[in-house]
């Protein structure tokens, strides 16, 4: 009888346990999937970048404000370029060393992405492990 | 308060990489800093003396909050035991 419940109990710590990696693996899903977007946010900078230095000052250009509509507008500078450095704060820099800082940050994120990968993995590795347990006692 | 912690811990980390980025810029840099939907032209030095504010603020509200969570960690430890502690007992007596 003492045996029973100790198994009891075993098992009710696993189940909690297994549900406690659930939800932090959905977590990670989640801000694996944020990631992925700010991957895509500075790729799609960096090709912007790349394009414009193709273009002249004073090029006409639209611009987009929402709901797939768009608005005329001049390109009056070409090479000066204004990045959010955070906290609020925007600073001037020129193409390519908005480039360089884009890159950097995609890099950033790219080796968080990889760690949070790794990370999942060791947490679907666990959970394997307690499904397996908790498959024993049934 | 977990959530509240992750978030000020993400607000100091963010003002302090913009600090370290404004650090490599030069005297003369063009610096905008946003006030709702715009960006104002600032100084460097006014917009680094604001951040270094907001850094102070933050890592202070950072650690009020480590308190209040040490203190709840505290007790709900005790009120695990005292729990342990009754349960132990209902199960001598019967």
């Amino acid at each position: 009888m003492a045996g029973k419940k100790i198994s009891e109990e075993e098992i009710r710590e696993t189940v909690a346990l297994l549900q406690q990696y659930q939800n932090r693996a959905e977590a990670y899903r989640q801000q694996l999937a944020l990631i992925e977007l700010s991957i895509g946010d500075c790729e799609s900078a960096i090709n912007a970048l790349d394009q414009l230095e193709k273009v002249k000052a004073d090029k006409t250009a639209l611009v987009p404000i929402g709901a797939g509509a768009y608005v005329h507008a001049t390109i009056s500078q070409v090479d000066k370029i204004l990045m959010n450095l955070g906290a609020g704060v925007s600073a001037e820099k020129d193409s390519s060393a908005a480039k360089e800082t884009l890159t950097k940050r995609k890099d950033e994120f790219t080796k968080i992405h990889g760690r949070l990968i790794e990370d999942l993995r060791g947490m679907h590795n666990e959970m394997q492990k307690l499904q397996l347990k908790i498959a024993q006692y049934r | 308060m977990y959530a509240q912690k992750m978030q000020i811990e993400l607000m100091l980390r963010e003002a302090e990489q913009a600090l370290e980025e404004l650090d490599k810029l030069g005297k003369d840099a063009v610096i905008y800093k946003g006030v709702g939907q715009l960006l104002i032209k600032s100084k460097k030095g006014t917009v680094k003396e604001d951040l270094v504010d907001k850094k102070e603020t933050l890592t202070l509200r950072l650690k009020t909050l480590e308190k209040q969570e040490e203190r709840i960690q505290k007790r709900f430890q005790e009120l695990q035991e005292q729990i342990k502690a009754s349960l132990g007992k209902k199960e001598g007596a019967g």
